[in-house]
Order: C-alpha cells, then sequence, then structure tokens
C-alpha cells in the first residue's frame, strides 16, 4: 500500500550502539582467514558494536529515547504514542514498550505496544504511527523506538559453526528513536509491500539461532527491492533532483551496491555506515542518519529517500523532508537494566 | 556467452587466480565455492546478462560445465 500524509513530521532523530566494538578480523582465529577476509570485502563489515551478555535491546532503546528526550527537550507529558520495534523483547509478554514506559516515566494518557518488524521497522513504523496521529490534536507526539541485539560478542564458550560466524560477522547491535509529530504541513510519502513468501528467507524459531536463505535474500533484494524503487518513484513523481540522500538498508556490501547500480542512484547521494557498524535491523536506516550527520548539516533540510528490507519479507519507502539539526550523533553506552531480570 | 568469460566469472566470484579452474572441475570439492562465492557469482551474473540465479539454480551445478551449459 502507499499514500501521503500531509501533516507530519519527523522532528528528532538519535541512535545508540553498545559501546563494545568488535573487529571482525578477531574471527580470523576460529575460521580460515582467508574466508574472514572475503567475507569482510563482499560484505563491506570490518567492525560492529556489538551486545555483551548482560546487555538487552531495550537498555539501548531506552539509551536512544533518553537522548532523544534531552537533546529535543521532549515534554514528555505530550507523548500520547510509544511504540518498540524488535525482535529482541525482554519477555513473551508483556510488550517491552510498557517496560520503556514506566522507566522513561510517561503518562498513562499514551498508547504502547510493541512491534515485531526487522529490516523495515522504520517504513512499517513511520507509517504506522502517522496513521494514528491523525485521530489527534496538531502538536501531539510520538516516539518511535525501534531495537535489536543481533550484534553479540563472540561467546568463549561457545562452539561456532561456520554458519554462526558468518551470521555473527554480519550484525551489529544498535537502536533508534524518532519523534514524530502531527504538525500544520509537512509532506511524507510512503510505500510499504510485503510477501509472505519469503516468511522463511530469514527466520528464527524459538530456541534455535536466526538462519537466512543468503540467495533468496539476495534475490529479493535485487528484484523486489529494485523494482519497488522505481515504482514509488513513479506513483509521485519524485525526479532525482528532488532527492538529496538515499538511506538503504545495510544489509550488506553486495547488496547495497547492486542496488545503486541497478537503480543508476548517485553513489555520492548513498549513505552508507556498514563498515564501522554492520547490519544493525530496522536501525541501520536511521544509524545511517547519524553517523553521516557532519556531511548533511551543511544544509538546514535534506529531502531523503529511505527504504528499509528484509524479514517478513517485508520493504517500503518513505520520502520526507528531515531537519539537519534534528539528526543527533550517535552515542554509544554499555548500561544495562538488570532488577526486572529473574 | 563464451565458456572462457563464464569460467572468469566463476573464478572471480571465488577469488581465485585464472586458469585455476577448467570444464570438469567439480565445484563442490573446491573449498572456494561456499556461500559467498554463490553469492558473488549471483551479482555476477545479473549485472553480467541481467538474469537472476535461484538458491535452486546454484545447488544443481556439479561441474563447471554444468554453470556454463547452463548460461549458454
Amino acid at each position: 500500500m502507499h499514500g501521503r500524509y500531509d501533516n507530519i513530521k519527523i522532528q528528532g532523530i538519535t541512535a545508540a550502539v553498545p559501546s563494545t566494538v568488535e573487529d571482525n578480523m578477531e574471527y580470523a582465529d576460529l575460521m580460515d582467514p582467508r574466508r574472514v577476509k572475503k567475507q569482510i570485502k563482499l560484505t563491506g563489515v570490518k567492525r560492529r558494536h556489538v551486545v555483551k551478555k548482560e546487555q538487552r535491546a531495550s537498555d539501548l532503546a531506552y539509551a536512544a529515547a533518553v537522548n532523544l528526550i534531552e537533546n529535543k527537550r521532549v515534554d514528555i507529558h505530550k507523548v500520547k504514542i510509544c511504540i518498540l520495534i524488535t525482535q529482541a523483547p525482554n519477555y513473551q509478554l508483556p510488550s517491552t514498550a510498557f517496560f520503556l514506559h514506566k522507566r522513561l516515566g510517561l503518562d498513562k494518557d499514551c498508547l504502547v505496544y510493541d512491534m515485531n518488524l526487522g529490516c523495515s521497522s522504520f517504513n512499517v513504523g513511520v507509517q504506522t504511527v502517522s496513521a494514528l496521529l491523525q485521530a489527534c490534536d496538531v502538536h501531539t507526539q510520538a516516539l518511535l523506538l525501534m531495537s535489536d541485539s543481533s550484534g553479540r560478542a563472540i561467546d568463549p564458550e561457545k562452539n561456532y559453526t561456520e554458519d554462526m560466524i558468518t551470521h555473527n560477522m554480519l550484525f551489529g547491535s544498535a537502536a533508534t528513536a524518532i519523534l514524530l509529530e502531527k504538525v500544520e504541513h509537512n509532506d511524507l510519502y510512503f510505500m510499504n509491500m510485503s510477501d509472505g513468501n519469503g516468511f522463511q528467507a530469514i527466520i528464527k524459531y524459538v530456541g534455535n539461532p536466526a538462519s537466512m536463505d543468503g540467495p533468496e535474500v539476495f534475490r529479493f533484494a535485487i528484484n523486489d527491492v529494485t523494482e519497488g524503487i522505481q515504482q514509488f518513484k513513479n506513483l509521485y513523481n519524485i525526479q532525482e533532483d528532488m532527492i538529496d540522500y538515499y538511506s538503504f538498508h545495510q544489509a550488506q556490501g553486495l547488496i547495497l551496491d547492486n542496488i545503486v547500480d541497478l537503480c543508476n542512484i548517485p553513489p555520492e547521494k548513498e549513505l552508507r555506515s556498514i563498515e564501522e557498524y554492520g547490519n544493525t535491523s530496522g536501525s541501520s536506516v536511521l544509524l545511517n542518519l547519524c553517523v553521516n550527520r557532519d556531511l548533511l548539516q551543511p544544509k538546514d533540510t535534506c529531502r531523503f529517500f529511505i527504504s528499509g528490507f528484509g524479514v517478513g519479507l517485508s520493504w517500503g519507502y518513505i520520502y520526507t523532508t528531515i531537519d539537519t539539526c534534528d539528526i543527533f550523533p550517535v552515542m554509544e553506552t554499555g548500561d544495562h537494566y538488570d532488577e526486572d531480570k529473574i | 556467452m563464451d565458456e572462457k568469460t563464464i569460467i572468469e566469472w566463476l573464478e572471480d566470484a571465488m577469488d581465485l587466480d585464472e586458469g585455476t579452474i577448467s570444464n570438469d572441475t567439480v565445484l563442490e570439492e573446491l573449498e572456494e565455492w561456499d556461500s559467498l562465492s554463490r553469492l558473488s557469482l549471483m551479482a555476477i551474473v545479473k549485472k553480467k546478462v541481467n538474469r537472476m540465479l535461484t538458491g535452486n539454480d546454484l545447488s544443481s551445478f556439479v561441474t563447471v560445465q554444468d554453470v556454463i551449459d547452463f548460461l549458454r
């Protein structure tokens, strides 16, 4: 589905990553160094920020949310929606968003729940929150939080298979937080697509490690995602000179190279952060903006084309304007909250 | 597509020196024919001849000759 909102603005973006950094060359001790180097070359991932045992996705989401509230001087009593998108919740129930609602001290007059999505979190999340905000008064604010902890530090106790190492070397952990507000006027165009036929392409059965069908994911990214880019541009007559920057899900280098190539995207307009952060799931498209904020700063506002794609299969596109002063630097955190643990 | 070019693509995908493989090389016996090389080959084929190999196509390739036959 696709559409346009004329009254929704992204008023702030923050990103939090774990302070622990893992260099992918460390895996040369566990796997053929030749293969390690090859994977680094192909995926473009040199280093990743990873969670240690005790740090959870909710810790990162909390850090990003607090950072956003402080930087934007958000009056927390005005926040009427708080949605967390994660695939690494604290509990089977309730939604981890309630735990964050408590920790952030939000009012009872607030809609709170989790959504289960990965790399398309931003696109689906913004559309969902924008729709919810339609019924609210102008200047109502919403917090949209995205967090995953797929990037984990090597556990010396564990025996790693080659597949597990390949997986480990790709993923980083990160959370991002967005302040969305209903405003008098601002355009936000969106299109969201899904294909349940690919539900097993990226899947994690309860109690098992996540698995990914590499060729199928590659086919999906190259065929469906690139096709959608053109379709979305045609729908809303979005010309090349109307886009300042593209932010694609940082799936892996080979996929990004192919998308840019097939869609004739000017390479200087494509933002990248995969080298230092890896694939951070739903946070990658916004982490990408925070990492590259110095590049964006010379302009007061930028028109962004943002596309997340992955597990579901689910993929989407957003075209909107964001003030560059609302994109904050990436913060690192080693904090973890343990009082709810049993 | 001549077979020399296809062999070059395979060598490129597997990061092998030129002339390392021939038509009757069994891919499965090469350590380099791993999941990363398969993705690389998919990308090369897509770029050069705009064809998308599937996971099934890739698993059906036993020898280099199979890849040549498939792409020709």
